[in-house]
């Protein structure tokens, strides 16, 4: 059975910032303790978005983006991770998660064609 | 014919005499210290000097920029002075009939860094000048933002805290921090639900708060060779919100004093793209609106830098493109730039420098629950 991860309960009550030096809810720190083992053991994850003041697009970008720049291709990530949000306005948060990823992925491919 | 005294009477009369010898010795005592530190008293009293700052009637920058930046450097000039007077600021209110959010949160930081700023520390006190003579609703709009508890010394005894809707608005007190602080942002917007119950929207106020506070901490005091006058050691910020209940809105304004965003730009990893929008608009690279401006596209419209910075500033203006009737303000430099909708930009440039970097957001509040 999945587990399921609620950010603000389980890692830190106000996500921001992107690396350690910004505060410890940057993305980084969330990235590192939560989505990365869940691929590199291949165990699904639910990640819920709800009750946070928001979240930051530097928190989010680094979190998921940065999953692509570790080397974990889009497919797996999207395989092994969900990420779920019901509070009202929150589901502006999964589409830019999506982007994120996405865009990532292209610069990753530039990179590797240059 | 003399009475002899009574053993009584001798003992009181030689109480009293004793008595008025201890008075003359003492008056003899305080004369001679008075008159051996007289020079000294002298002197310091010489050494301070006294400020009278006049705030003008509209105290806004929004409706009345020149004149309050006026104020806003004459304080600071006489704050650096650097020529070893200890000053005093008398702040004189008593003409102010409006005051605007975004004056009044440069000015008390600009108080702020007067009486902190390595240099000058401690040589300069501020006092409310008069202030039975200025507006009740001013002095109310001042004491609720927290410009007396440690800014500005206010002798006259305290009126009692009105209710905020008798003055038609509610306020958040002014948060000054040094560095990255998203719980502080996080305690503003909740607060803020707290003066505005149908405020529905406090997670654009937390990502833009954080987002600016990223761009203060990265980019603002980096370079000190670009700042006019010494900051507060630290990435300090001010921010502070008020519910204005006639107008429906919220107005959140956050404010630094670094070097402003034109001037750190050419460090961005982006810069080139910035320049690219200089060379499709055919102006030089010297408008500090347009410098704003291209940043903003820049970081909303590229992509990503290949370890993915560089969306920080969109999101600062997020808000307008998502929210009808909203509009962000952002003041840098010389430079100015409104975000009412996706098309509807304003640029500009300001009669003066603002000395940093001041962002404030407009929001609605729809009563009805939209």
């Amino acid at each position: 059975m999945a587990q399921t991860i609620k950010i603000v309960e389980d890692f830190h009550p106000y996500p921001a910032g992107r690396y350690p030096a910004d505060g410890e809810g940057n993305g980084t720190s969330f990235r590192e303790k939560f989505l990365v083992p869940a691929l590199k053991e291949k165990r699904e994850v639910i990640i819920d978005l709800d009750g946070a003041p928001g979240y930051p697009v530097s928190f989010l970008e680094e979190a998921f983006g940065g999953l692509v720049r570790e080397g974990f291709s889009p497919e797996a990530i999207r395989q092994w991770i969900e990420v779920v949000a019901k509070q009202p306005g929150f589901e502006r948060y999964l589409r830019h998660i999506e982007e994120h990823i996405t865009v990532a992925e292209q610069q990753s491919s530039a990179k590797h064609v240059h | 014919m003399m009475r002899r005294l009574s053993p009584e009477e001798r003992i009181k009369a030689a109480a009293h005499a004793r008595n008025r010898w201890k008075k003359e010795l003492n008056r003899r005592d305080v004369l001679h210290s008075r008159i051996r530190l007289e020079p000294t008293l002298r002197r310091r009293i010489a050494e301070t000097k006294r400020v009278h700052l006049v705030v003008p009637e509209v105290f806004g920058l929004n409706q009345n920029y020149s004149e309050s930046m006026s104020i806003v450097e004459q304080l600071k000039q006489e704050a650096f002075a650097k020529d070893g007077h200890k000053r005093i600021f008398r702040l004189d209110f008593s003409q102010v009939e409006h005051v605007e959010l975004d004056a009044f949160l440069v000015i008390s930081a600009e108080i702020d860094r007067a009486r902190n700023a390595p240099g000058i520390k401690n040589l300069n006190r501020f006092s409310a000048f008069r202030p039975r003579l200025w507006r009740p609703h001013v002095l109310a709009y001042l004491e609720q933002f927290g410009f007396f508890d440690d800014l500005v010394e206010y002798s006259l005894r305290r009126t009692k805290r009105r209710k905020a809707l008798d003055l038609g608005f509610a306020t958040v007190p002014t948060i000054a921090c040094a560095g990255m602080a998203p719980e502080r942002a996080g305690q503003l917007s909740d607060e803020l639900r707290n003066v505005a119950q149908f405020f529905r929207h406090p997670t654009f106020v937390y990502e833009g708060l954080v987002e600016a506070m990223h761009n203060t901490v990265d980019h603002a005091y980096r370079d000190k060779d670009l700042l006019k006058y010494s900051p507060v050691i630290g990435d300090w910020w001010w921010a502070a919100a008020i519910y204005l209940h006639a107008e429906s809105q919220i107005q959140v304004v956050m404010f630094d004093q670094g070097a402003g965003i034109p001037k750190t730009l050419p460090r961005w990893s982006k810069f080139e793209a910035v320049r690219g929008y200089f060379d499709g608009w055919g102006v030089p690279l010297d408008d500090d609106g347009l410098m704003i401006r291209a940043a903003i596209q820049t970081s909303r419209t590229s992509r990503s830098s290949s370890d993915g910075r560089g969306k920080g500033l969109g999101q600062i203006v997020s808000i307008a493109r998502e929210l009808d009737d909203s509009s962000v303000r952002i003041l840098s430099g010389n430079g100015q730039v409104i975000y009412r909708q996706e098309d509807d930009v304003e640029v500009s440039t300001l009669e003066k420098h603002i000395g940093g970097t001041l962002i404030e957001w407009r929001i609605p509040v729809h009563r009805n629950g939209v």
